[in-house]
Formats: C-alpha cells, structure tokens, sequence
C-alpha cells in the first residue's frame, strides 16, 4: 500500500460510513471527497444536505518513517463537514441550529468505541473537535457543522 | 574490515535482529518499527591512592556489563509456543508459550541483540550484544497511542564489527 492509498482509502471508509447512515443524519443526499471547504456546496438547494469528507482539511500529514521498518506513522484530520438547509422561511433558525448540531453528535456517534475508532485497517481515530455554526447565502441560511476527526494511521509499505 | 573513513550514520538505516544466545531460539527475529535502541558498555573501576601523594597511583577495572534497551511497535504475540514471541521466552524460557503462565524455573534465558547501521557511504558497522537477559517483561498501553513495547537488559559482552 502507499501512503496516498492509504489515506484516500481512510476517507472512503468514512465516505461509505456516512452514506450507509445518511437516513438517520437528516437524509443526506450526497457525500462528497473534497481537498477543502467547497465553494459550490450543491448543484442547487435540493442538494441539501450533503456532507464533504475533506482529509488533510485543517493542517498538515505528519509522517514519521520508522526505523527497522518501512511502515510509516501518518497523524492527520479527516474534516468532515455537513451543510444543512431547513426551515424555507427562517422563522425559527436556532431551532435547527439545535438540530444540525445534533446530527453532528450522531456523525461523532459512528465512531464511538475502540472497534468502531478502528474505522479503517490501520487507522484509528484517537478524538474530535465540533465546531457548529450558519451563515446566509442571498437569503437562505446554510447551517454547517465541522468535525475535525483526529487520526492516527501505521501504513505497511 | 579496516578503517576505511569516516562517514555518518542515520538511526533508520539500521535493523536490530534478537537471536537465542548460541543460535538457539527464537531464530533471527527482527524488531521493526523500533523508536529507539540504546547500548551501554560499562565497567566498575577502583582507583588506587596512598600517602604521600595526592595523585592517582593507578586503576583497575571489574564488574564488566552491557546494558541494552530497546523501544519497538511491531511484534507478533503468538503465545503457543509454535513460533514465539522472542519477549516471550523471556517469562518461559525454555519453550516461550505463555498460555499455561510463567514457566517455573530458574533457568534464564540469554539472548544476542544485533544493531546494524548502514552510513552514507555504504559501510556497515555491527554491534551485537552477547547473552542479554531480561528481568522483567513491561507492557504499557497509553490512551490514543500506539503500544510501545519498552525493554531493558543487560548482556555480558558485545562485539562490534564493521564491513
């Protein structure tokens, strides 16, 4: 395996993780592999929701090469961002601020115990950071949540 | 081989093999992922002073012993005693399973630790530590880390070589 491999193969695991739950996380509609948060979040607002498995999305790999070994150390984020859109009149917008911020524990929740960390051959997620928030587009608001999945991965070369 | 000339030598470019003392098992197990490996050639020494002078009149030298500690990430933990874990042999030594717990006997088991580094340019040096023991078997787990395996002991001679 290769480093490149193995990483894209990290965030696929994740990419299929979401996809097998999109019901229960608010009807994801697509999940996408990003290299950063995306411009475009949708063809259009019935795109919505759909979340961008970003790796590498916050801060560097590092990579440790091993000694007596060529397997090599990877400590990396795995971002995993979630862009919601609700109420079409915007009567009650903390209301599904609660809600997105829900569904980013139930993300967050995928990952809970040591076999369900260990999401990939390898990789393991060690902890997370969530950072929930919106903000408009014309006169949409988009909700957004941000999980920063900390990852540590032994790769075999 | 002879001196030839100096040259630098990087940690990774090393392998560090453990072998039963004599060519016994474990047969030729190398340690991989290692994060550090630490060789210690030490003697005990007594100095001689008397009156007349201040001065050191001479020195000898006793207690002779090599302390190796070794730090790694890789191992496979077979315990049946079909292919061992070579740290296994350290709690039984004469068969290394560990199933039916520590074999109860005084026997210790000895091992040979080789250190190979390979330099910029090509040449090798080799230091193998002679009929290590190990007193004790650590094992630490530590919250969102890899489990490294830390372990000291002590040999009895070591043999540098170079090529």
């Amino acid at each position: 395996m290769t480093a490149f491999t193995a990483i894209d193969g990290a965030a696929a695991a994740v990419r299929a993780l979401l996809l097998a739950n999109a019901t229960t996380l608010g009807g994801i509609k697509t999940v996408k592999d990003r290299d950063e948060d995306p411009a475009i979040i949708a063809d259009n607002t019935v795109g919505l929701p759909t979340v961008c498995v970003i790796p590498l999305g916050d801060k560097p790999d590092k990579i440790t090469f091993s000694m007596g070994s060529s397997d090599w150390l990877h400590e990396f984020n795995l971002n995993i961002v979630g862009y919601y859109r609700f109420s079409m009149d915007n009567k009650d917008p903390f209301a599904d601020l609660a809600t997105v911020r829900q569904y980013s524990y139930d993300t967050l929740e995928l990952f809970r115990g040591a076999v369900k960390a260990g999401f990939y051959s390898g990789c393991n997620a060690k902890g997370a950071d969530i950072d929930i928030g919106y903000y408009m587009i014309a006169d949409m608001v988009i909700y957004r949540y941000d999980i920063i999945l900390k990852c540590t991965m032994y790769e075999s070369g | 081989m002879a001196y030839t000339a100096p040259t630098v030598y990087f940690a990774n470019k090393g392998t560090l093999t453990i072998t039963g003392a004599g060519g016994g098992t474990p047969t030729g197990q190398v340690i991989a992922i290692v994060k550090d490996v630490e060789i210690n050639w030490q003697v005990e020494t007594v100095p001689l002073y008397g009156w007349g002078s201040i001065k050191r009149q001479g020195m000898a030298r006793h207690s002779l012993k090599v302390d190796v500690k070794v730090g790694y990430m890789k191992f496979a933990p077979d315990s049946s005693g079909g292919s061992p874990w070579w740290a296994f042999y350290v709690i039984s030594p004469t068969s290394g399973s560990t199933t039916a717990g520590t074999e109860d006997t005084n026997t210790v088991k000895y091992f040979d630790i080789a250190a190979k580094f390979v330099g910029e340019n090509g040449d090798t040096f080799t230091g193998t530590v002679k009929n290590v023991a190990f007193n004790n078997f650590p094992m630490k787990a530590s919250e969102a880390q890899w489990i490294k395996v830390d372990m000291s002991g002590q040999g009895d001679d070591i043999v540098w070589s170079n090529a």
